[in-house]
């Protein structure tokens, strides 16, 4: 796996160097693209977790166009998830960006049940997808950091983080993993005022116990076990953070269970984000979701609905060994004592305290 | 259509046994012409029996040979760019003449745009043929002053890429690993230096240059395509001469001579290396500063003359290209590597014995090494690996020529070919390193082929040429091949049992009949139609699935899963002459289609795949097109303009989903350019100074756009539904040179030559590829088309060639 990454990249940094040093040039050019007809898309997850879970729907929109990632969504819909033990649930609208949401005593994922969405639209087309199982997700052994010193300008030197799991023998397994950090909030909100010079930072302290929420957006990290069936997963690399203070580091890691047609979806997304369509490149290929019109199946559905199975693992890291200094950047505050900020729940911060956060290590 | 040339094979071994009885005697008028300074032989020049109105053409060698009836005839010997000489032969026995021409010094008479008599095209019944000479190669505007044999084909119609500065011809809808190219007898796998930007033949070396596209001659195989017969050339017998040349990229330098006192043996060798890594110094960019790019090749021939009947050669080429990425020209790739480095090296022989049994049977036999190895290397120490591969060709080759009277030109030979393909070893480089060693399958292969061809001159009207090749291989142990379960697609999922061959044993085979044939009348003294058609059979191919070829891409021989490539084409052709010979125009339709022509599955990995059957997939290609060309050979402005309309279309048709491309309906080829218009023009200012301009306009490449886009799961995600249905825009350019030769007035030894170039006149900013980059902002994607462009600006050079 490791071996095929590094040549892959090699492959493109071979030819993308070559050409720099040849004049060359880039200039903005208008590929005149034809406008196909907006197709439905569609993404949701159903886990073992406790829900609601998500589904949201949009329209797809044209390859350049510069569109809102909020516009283009379905309101209007009728959505439906069941499961093959004959439960049915109709989703209810959230209220935006497209977001049908389960209720909160609604239907529960069980991991070995297959699962299958039915969407009707009021154009009065229906769409549904595959009976989609929900794998069984083995648990994440052990979570472990290794310090490399990157000594930079403004950067001290990144923890890497790394998974290991106990694969199960039996059967084919595709996983897909994710990471929270959370970070407790001292100031709900900073400012700065550029008059008088120099600028002067400000912040106000939170009303209550907030806490931000940081993770990667758009990451696709996905893994199999083609290579080492029934063995240890061993050292998948999760994600870095800096060395930016002595502070224990707290993360939240998330194995989610996949089918094969999931991780085919996964891989081939991320494979044609990175495809830029040059001449040393793949020919680009269609993704292909799991959903299809029930009287026409010929129409492209976009999109992928998911069941997974979810392991979550939360750790500290311990910072206090590294013999050099931790650099920070963080700007001196003045205190805005005019009140408190309230922490807004969001996907960026929440008041809720996240699982073992009481359980940091001392030092 | 298609049946039709199916069936064309079999009518044809009617004909060729029909045809194969000779008639009543003559008297035989034979011998070779050369050139009265160089003594090399003239390959092409015209024999022509005035009062007879029939007329042979000269062999490689110089040779020909005719039947006349018994008597006095006057004959002309003529040759484009020398002076032509007549003589009147008596004939009342075998008569053997040795007749040297004179270069040409008259201004006006001084062309060589084809390289061939001057009514060749009409008279012969090829078709689909081009010969170039190195005069015409050097006269025209070069990239960086580099003389450049594949690009000047370009120029030829019929002939596309799919980029600039990429490695490769595509002919006639033909992948670039249909073309053979064949430097004296050895097969070239890499054609380019530094990756497409120059071709690997040292101009200094080369004689001529044949290619042939249609109607391929049956001592020809093994690629469907076309042919690139390049001849390095003799060597120099009279005096030590040492010649070079200085230019922007690269230095030549070349010695040539007789060995000893006799004129029996004599050498030339000529070597070629880049010093461009000043030009990268230069560059205000950190990391391309420590980039490396560089190359050499030697190219060599000894020759020996045992006698009138004996002659023995043995020529060598080696060609290495060398490259190495600083590490910061990585990262800025985003790729965490310490520096990496990258070479492909070719090594060539040739051992070749010329022999005449009687005047009119001559034979030769032809023993081949050819090596291409290449590596990729990173001296990282937790990562560190080499990746190196490897393609051996081993051949042996008789040929046979007889000319008999009754106007047959008889040949037939029969080759062996050994090809071993390591196709990928990687290798961990140090101790520390965790990559794991990986071993990819010796492929071993053998091809067997023999050939028979006749071309028969009824009268001055029609001329047929009938040929057939027969051609066998196997592929052979030691090997290990999987089994797959049935009625699944392969995957390795999928297998279930492996099969182990011992060395040597049989794995698959595979032959069948190649024939081909052409068929010249002529309408009238000054113009002709003509009819070719031939089938090709392959068995070895690159496996690649990007637009642009890389060196280091793999070779697969046909095996248990992968069939033999299979093409039949079919062409027509009008051919004039205007103005005594002064213009040429023809217009050529060929229709040809391709069998077992690779594609790969989506995403699928190539380089290091051990079951590559998993990943290819095969389908079938037509491609038709119409060639159009008008060619001044005689005055001050000699050259062509060409234009080329054409379509290339490919179908993969799988029982699965995921063995399917474009839904399993026919999409156009990477390389399908249907308008091609082509002018190469060489204007003579005097004696010493020549004007030379290339323009060239093509279509833009066909591409693949995204449909749409949408959004999920935090990612936009371009939707791709059918292949290459769009194009980049349409490539033309323009480029213009200068030479400046020695004074013909100025008998020295020392004679120098300027050449000036400027690629890109206009300094057009021509696509190279399109693609998008998503402007990832916070809650706008919006996915902004860039176009590429390598050369996109003018590129003046200068170049002094010297001898002495």
């Amino acid at each position: 796996m490791m071996n095929l990454l590094i040549l892959q990249h090699m492959h493109k940094a071979f030819h993308i160097s070559f050409f720099l040093f040849l004049v060359s040039c880039i200039t903005p050019f208008d590929p005149d693209l034809t406008q196909e007809n907006p197709k439905l898309s569609v993404e949701g997850t159903v886990t073992d977790l406790a829900g609601p879970y998500a589904i949201k729907l949009s329209y797809s929109t044209s390859y350049t166009s510069g569109d809102k990632k909020n516009e283009n969504t379905i309101r209007d819909a009728k959505v439906f998830i069941s499961d093959s033990e004959g439960n049915e649930e109709e989703l209810t609208y959230s209220g935006n960006a497209g977001t049908y949401v389960t209720a909160a005593d609604g239907i529960q994922g069980v991991a070995g049940r297959y699962y299958t969405l039915r969407v009707e639209l009021s154009n009065g087309k229906a769409y549904e997808s595959y009976p989609e199982l929900m794998p069984h997700a083995p648990e994440i052994d052990t979570l472990y950091a290794e310090y490399r010193d990157v000594t930079g300008e403004f950067v001290q030197g990144e923890f890497d983080v790394y998974l290991d799991a106990t694969d199960p023998a039996e059967e084919e397994n595709y996983y897909l993993w994710k990471w929270k950090h959370y970070k407790r909030l001292d100031y709900c909100l900073t400012y700065v005022q550029n008059f008088p010079s120099p600028p002067t930072w400000y912040a106000r302290y939170c009303c209550s116990e907030c806490f931000e929420i940081e993770a990667c957006a758009g990451c696709v990290n996905i893994g199999s076990d083609a290579l080492v069936n029934g063995g240890r997963i061993s050292r998948v690399p999760l994600m870095s953070f800096e060395y930016d203070s002595r502070e224990p580091y707290y993360l939240q890691a998330e194995q989610y269970s996949l089918t094969e047609s999931a991780y085919k979806f996964w891989k081939t997304a991320s494979d044609l984000i990175n495809n830029a369509g040059g001449v040393f490149d793949k020919p680009p290929v269609t993704v292909k979701g799991n959903l299809f019109n029930v009287s026409d199946p010929n129409e492209q559905v976009l999109g992928y609905f998911g069941a997974s199975s979810v392991k979550v693992k939360a750790v500290y890291f311990r910072r206090d060994n590294i013999p050099s200094f931790p650099y920070s950047s963080t700007p001196l505050y003045n205190i805005d004592t005019r009140g408190c900020q309230e922490c807004e729940e969001s996907i960026y911060r929440t008041e809720r305290k996240p699982s073992e956060w009481d359980n940091a290590p001392t030092y | 259509m298609r049946n039709f040339l199916r069936a064309l094979p079999a009518l044809f071994i009617l004909l060729f046994c029909a045809f194969f009885s000779l008639s009543a005697q003559n008297f035989q008028f034979k011998g070779y012409v050369k050139n009265s300074v160089t003594g090399e032989p003239i390959e092409g020049a015209n024999v022509y029996v005035t009062n007879l109105s029939t007329g042979v053409i000269t062999d490689s060698t110089g040779y020909f040979s005719m039947f006349l009836p018994q008597g006095t005839h006057a004959v002309e010997f003529t040759y484009v760019g020398f002076e032509s000489k007549k003589r009147n032969i008596a004939l009342n026995r075998t008569v053997t003449i040795n007749m040297n021409l004179e270069e040409s010094s008259q201004l006006l008479q001084e062309v060589s745009v084809s390289g061939q008599a001057e009514d060749h095209n009409i008279s012969s019944s090829e078709i689909g043929v081009s010969k170039m000479s190195m005069k015409t190669i050097e006269k025209m505007p070069s990239f960086m002053g580099e003389v450049d044999v594949m690009k000047s084909l370009l120029m030829l119609p019929g002939v596309s890429t799919v980029g600039e500065g990429t490695t490769g011809l595509n002919v006639r809808g033909g992948n670039i690993d249909q073309n053979l190219i064949l430097l004296d007898d050895a097969p070239v796998f890499n054609s380019s230096h530094l990756m497409g930007l120059f071709s690997v033949f040292n101009p200094d070396m080369v004689r001529d240059v044949t290619f042939y596209r249609g109607a391929i001659p049956a001592q020809y195989g093994s690629r469907v395509s076309s042919v690139l017969d390049i001849k390095i050339r003799n060597p120099e017998t009279e005096r030590l001469k040492l010649a070079g040349g200085v230019g922007l990229i690269s230095n030549r330098l070349m010695l040539e001579g007789p060995i000893g006192k006799s004129e029996k043996l004599s050498f030339l060798i000529g070597g070629r290396a880049s010093f461009s890594d000043y030009l990268l110094k230069i560059s205000p960019n950190k990391s391309i500063q420590d980039t490396r790019a560089n190359f050499y090749d030697v190219t060599g021939k000894l020759l020996y003359k045992l006698n009138n009947n004996n002659k023995l050669q043995v020529s060598f080429y080696r060609a290495h290209d060398g490259f190495k990425l600083a590490s910061d020209s990585l990262s800025a790739v985003e790729i965490n590597a310490s520096s990496s480095q990258f070479a492909w090296e070719t090594a060539n022989a040739t051992v070749r014995w010329d022999h005449a049994f009687t005047d009119n049977f001559i034979a030769n036999i032809v023993g081949v090494y050819s090596d291409y190895n290449a590596i990729i290397s990173s001296p990282e120490p937790t990562n560190g690996f080499d990746l190196t591969s490897a393609v051996k060709y081993r051949k042996l080759k008789s040929d046979f020529s007889w000319f008999s009277s009754g106007g047959h030109s008889v040949m037939f030979g029969a080759a062996a070919t050994k090809y071993i393909i390591d196709p990928g070893h990687l290798d961990p480089n140090s101790e520390q390193s965790s990559i794991n060693e990986l071993l990819l399958q010796q492929e071993n292969g053998l091809e067997l082929a023999g050939f028979v061809s006749d071309e028969i001159v009824f009268n001055d009207k029609i001329t047929l040429m009938l040929g057939l090749r027969y051609s066998y291989f196997q592929s052979m142990g030691e090997r290990n091949v999987y089994s797959y379960e049935p009625n699944q697609p392969y995957s390795l999922k999928t297998i279930t049992d492996t099969t182990f061959f011992s060395k040597g044993e049989k794995v698959a085979s595979y032959h069948g009949a190649e024939p081909r044939f052409s068929f010249k009348y002529s309408l009238n003294p000054s113009s002709s139609v003509k009819l070719g058609y031939n089938k090709m059979r392959q068995y070895l191919q690159l496996v690649s699935n990007t637009t642009a070829a890389l060196p280091i891409d793999r070779w697969q021989l046909s095996n248990t899963y992968s069939q033999p490539i299979i093409a039949d084409q079919l062409s027509v052709g009008y051919f004039k002459n205007l103005n005594s010979n002064e213009y040429e125009v023809s217009a050529e339709v060929f229709y040809k289609t391709t069998q077992n022509v690779s594609d790969y599955k989506d995403g699928a990995e190539l380089l290091l795949n051990q079951a590559l059957e998993t990943a290819i997939l095969h389908g079938s290609g037509y491609a038709y097109g119409l060639e159009f060309q008008t060619k001044k050979n005689l005055g001050r402005l000699t050259g062509w303009l060409s234009y080329t309309y054409s379509q290339a279309r490919q179908q993969v048709k799988g029982d699965f989903e995921e063995e399917e491309i474009s839904g399993g309906e026919y999409y156009p080829t990477n390389f399908n350019k249907p308008h091609i218009l082509n002018m190469s023009a060489t204007w003579k200012e005097s004696a010493r100074v020549n004007f030379s301009a290339n323009f060239t306009y093509s279509t833009g490449r066909p591409v693949t756009y995204p449909d749409d886009k949408y959004y999920v799961y935090g990612l936009f995600i371009p939707n791709y539904v059918s292949r290459n249905q769009y194009k980049i825009p349409d490539y033309h350019r323009l480029d213009l040179a200068m030479t400046v030769g020695p004074d013909p007035a100025k008998q020295t030894k020392w004679q120098g030559s300027w050449t000036f170039s400027i690629y890109n006149v206009y300094a057009r900013k021509n696509a190279y590829s399109v693609f998008f980059k998503p402007n990832n902002q916070a809650a706008v994607n919006q996915a902004n088309a860039y176009k590429l462009s390598i050369f996109g600006t003018i590129f003046p050079s200068i170049t002094y060639n010297f001898s002495f």
